[in-house]
């Protein structure tokens, strides 16, 4: 029998004192278990399709009235260094920017949309401080015709397509090139028509053979081949032989320069038989003289 | 040494973990109060302290975290007579000083008076192996010692060895390393009665401790009270107890003898309350108050109440003087001492050098104790108050708290015994095999 005045704890509540001074116990009820419950609970709210949807919706509506403040509307677009044709294609691509919220503009959006005008090469795009979007283009400048599976094609110096060209015409003093990377190697081909010198009436075009090497399309289907390295210095002496034996005004198909220490000619039909006809007199004039100096 | 060491061992292993964990707790459960201490112990410290086996810096690694003391209940001449009752009493204390100190301990450390102690010495020789004495020598030599005959129902508390002699060399602590080919040993072996051992075991287990090993009484209280001199040169401490008295004779720092003496300052108590036809709480009170072992002319003068059984208010209380209540307590003291003294002859005690005994216990707090115990056991005798443990409270360190601190001393500077050395390997391989064997025996 327990004495009135005994003081012991009952077993029950002496094993759970115990177990409570235990540390980790006590660190768990403490600290572990609310984290864990914490965790749980975030868990659970994390996992409900429901939250997430009012979340959003929530997230949406606040994005929604602050865009909707006058203080983030764009007023005015300023396109600096168009032309009038230029700066009203860039203002068609731009679309309806103006009065929307500058919150909502994806400005690195619309400077790749600018850019992928044919006639802008480079586009900074800012929103200024006085509500104004200001655009800054630098021009594509055209350098030649490139013509591609039979259409014209404007492209500038460094061989990036402007735009379809309508007709050669449009453009007759820009020079024509021709061929498989002939825009790639358009820098070439300008050096060339630079050079042309006294033949560049003449020029129809320039012609990139494989991708690799230049031939100079001349008036009357005549065809000078030019080498792969240095087609400038072939040119030049292409020009030399023009001037000396005025080589283009015969009845030559094409001049190869392709190795610049031996030039080459290829006549035509009517140049073969001539010299054919030419050699026949000469030899027969060759006979009769031995003849009569034998006789 | 055939008796299984097995428990031991595992209780000694318990023990060194908690050290190692820095947290054991000292029981003592007696007639009258059961104490315990929650000791922390600086674990580093403890280690530096045991390597240079200095006492002194061992108890500086100790400090008591928490103190617990409650009157014990179920407890009879030392011994646990109702085991749901001291169970409770070991709650209330652990529960007192786990609250102190604030933090769980699971080991404990018993000790355990009464239980009928018997001290036997054993003497094992061996053959030393190599030319230098090693530990596995002498693990053989302590392993050598044979006890005497094995009684039925008694169970080994100490097994410590005292003495090393090589060849004829006597008086070694530790042989290890010395050259020499006839290793001996004599061994204090303390066996007591298995009963009171199981019970206390399983009162502690029912408190949902872990008994880290157990301490013979006496041993305990004059670990603490006694000082490192008189441990070696020869003393004895008597433990006047509520419920018995324990006396542990050390000489060399070892004990050599225990006895237990079935009297104690509880039959001081029934005394007086028989004598004086009073209840025991009235004859205890007064006892601890005015009780004393030698009456002056002075305590013929001095009245104290005494209410006598069935005796009405407080108003009309009976008076007697202090001299008639000496002279009840006198004659029990005197029986006590000189059960004592005979004891202490019988064991040879006066062949000693040093003689000195020192008296401890509660019953040890009674004015003029020293004096009657000189007149009965020669002049060298002295009470001693236990020695001052770090964080002990004042409320704990008087003469009745000597076995709880001794346990406290013991726990933390543990004496080597026969099973803290390691079973001795057989030359060939069977002992290794034996040894596995065992271990799984043990283990599993």
């Amino acid at each position: 029998m327990r004495a009135l005045n005994d003081p012991a704890p009952a077993p029950l509540r002496y094993r759970l004192a115990r177990l409570w001074r235990r540390r980790s116990v006590r660190r768990a009820a403490t600290v572990q278990a609310p984290a864990l419950a914490l965790a749980a609970f975030a868990a659970m709210l994390a996992s409900d399709p429901g939250v997430h949807a009012a979340l959003g919706a929530q997230a949406q509506a606040v994005r929604a009235a602050l865009t909707a403040r006058p203080e983030f509307a764009i007023r005015r677009i300023e396109v600096e260094g168009a032309g009038p044709m230029v700066e009203a294609e860039v203002l068609a691509v731009l679309g309806d920017v103006l009065g929307a919220s500058s919150i909502d503009l994806d400005v690195a959006a619309l400077r790749r949309r600018i850019e992928g005008l044919g006639w802008v090469e480079s586009a900074r795009v800012a929103l200024d401080a006085r509500e104004a979007l200001r655009i800054a283009v630098v021009e594509r400048v055209a350098a030649a015709v490139w013509r591609r599976d039979g259409e014209p094609y404007l492209i500038d110096a460094k061989g990036a397509e402007i735009t379809p060209a309508f007709a050669r015409a449009d453009h007759p003093d820009l020079p024509l090139v021709i061929g498989d990377g002939a825009a790639a190697a358009v820098a070439e081909a300008l050096a060339l028509h630079r050079a042309a010198g006294p033949l560049a009436p003449r020029i129809r075009g320039f012609v990139r053979v494989g991708a690799r090497r230049w031939d100079v399309a001349l008036a009357g289907d005549v065809t000078l081949m030019l080498p792969e390295t240095d087609p400038v210095a072939g040119l030049e002496a292409a020009l030399a032989l023009q001037k000396r034996k005025r080589v283009f005004d015969r009845d030559v198909v094409a001049l190869d320069m392709r190795l610049p220490e031996r030039p080459t000619l290829r006549l035509t039909e009517r140049g073969v038989a001539a010299l054919a006809e030419k050699d026949a007199a000469r030899e027969a004039a060759r006979k009769a003289a031995r003849r009569e100096r034998g006789a | 040494m055939s008796a299984p060491l097995g428990p031991l061992r595992a209780m000694r292993e318990k023990l060194r973990g908690a050290l190692r964990r820095g947290l054991v707790a000292a029981l003592d459960v007696g007639s009258a109060k059961t104490c315990c201490l929650l000791l922390r112990v600086d674990g580093q410290r403890l280690a530096r302290a045991q390597a240079e086996g200095r006492a002194v810096d061992v108890f500086g690694a100790v400090r008591v975290a928490g103190a617990g003391v409650t009157k014990s209940r179920g407890v009879r001449l030392g011994e646990i007579v109702d085991m749901e009752e001291a169970c409770r009493a070991i709650r209330t204390a652990l529960e007192i000083a786990e609250k102190t100190a604030g933090e769980r301990v699971d080991q404990v450390v018993c000790s355990l008076s009464a239980a009928r102690p018997l001290s036997e010495a054993a003497h094992g020789e061996t053959l030393v192996e190599g030319l230098e004495v090693s530990a596995n020598d002498v693990a053989r030599a302590v392993f050598a010692c044979r006890p005497g005959a094995r009684r039925e129902g008694r169970e080994t508390l100490h097994a410590q060895p005292v003495n090393f002699a090589l060849d004829g060399v006597d008086g070694l602590t530790d042989p290890r390393g010395m050259s020499g080919s006839r290793l001996a040993c004599d061994m204090h072996l303390l066996t007591v009665a298995s009963g009171p051992l199981r019970n206390l075991a399983q009162c502690v287990r029912r408190a949902d401790l872990d008994l880290a090993g157990v301490v013979a009484g006496g041993y305990a209280a004059g670990l603490s009270s006694l000082v490192e001199d008189e441990r070696k040169l020869g003393a004895a401490c008597v433990d006047l107890g509520a419920g018995g008295t324990d006396v542990a004779i050390f000489l060399r720092g070892h004990l050599i003898h225990a006895e237990a003496v079935r009297l104690g300052g509880d039959h001081i108590t029934l005394d007086i309350a028989n004598g004086l036809s009073m209840s025991t709480v009235a004859a205890e009170r007064i006892k601890t108050f005015h009780g004393g072992a030698v009456a002056t002319g002075l305590d013929d003068r001095e009245l104290i109440e005494a209410p006598g059984l069935g005796d009405p208010g407080p108003g009309e209380r009976r008076r007697i003087s202090r001299a008639v209540l000496i002279g009840v307590i006198r004659p029990r003291l005197e029986e006590i001492l000189e059960t004592v003294r005979d004891r202490l002859g019988a064991a040879g005690f006066q062949h000693l050098p040093g003689r000195r005994i020192v008296l401890t216990g509660g019953a040890a707090q009674m004015p003029g104790l020293e004096e009657a115990a000189q007149r009965v056991l020669g002049r060298r005798v002295r009470v001693g108050t236990p020695l001052r443990v770090a964080g002990l409270p004042s409320t704990v360190s008087g003469p009745a708290f000597a076995g709880a601190v001794g346990l406290a001393i013991h726990a933390a500077l543990p004496q080597d015994e026969a099973w803290d050395f390691e079973v001795p390997l057989a030359p060939n391989g069977h002992g290794r095999i034996r040894r596995a064997v065992r271990w799984f025996r043990e283990n599993w």
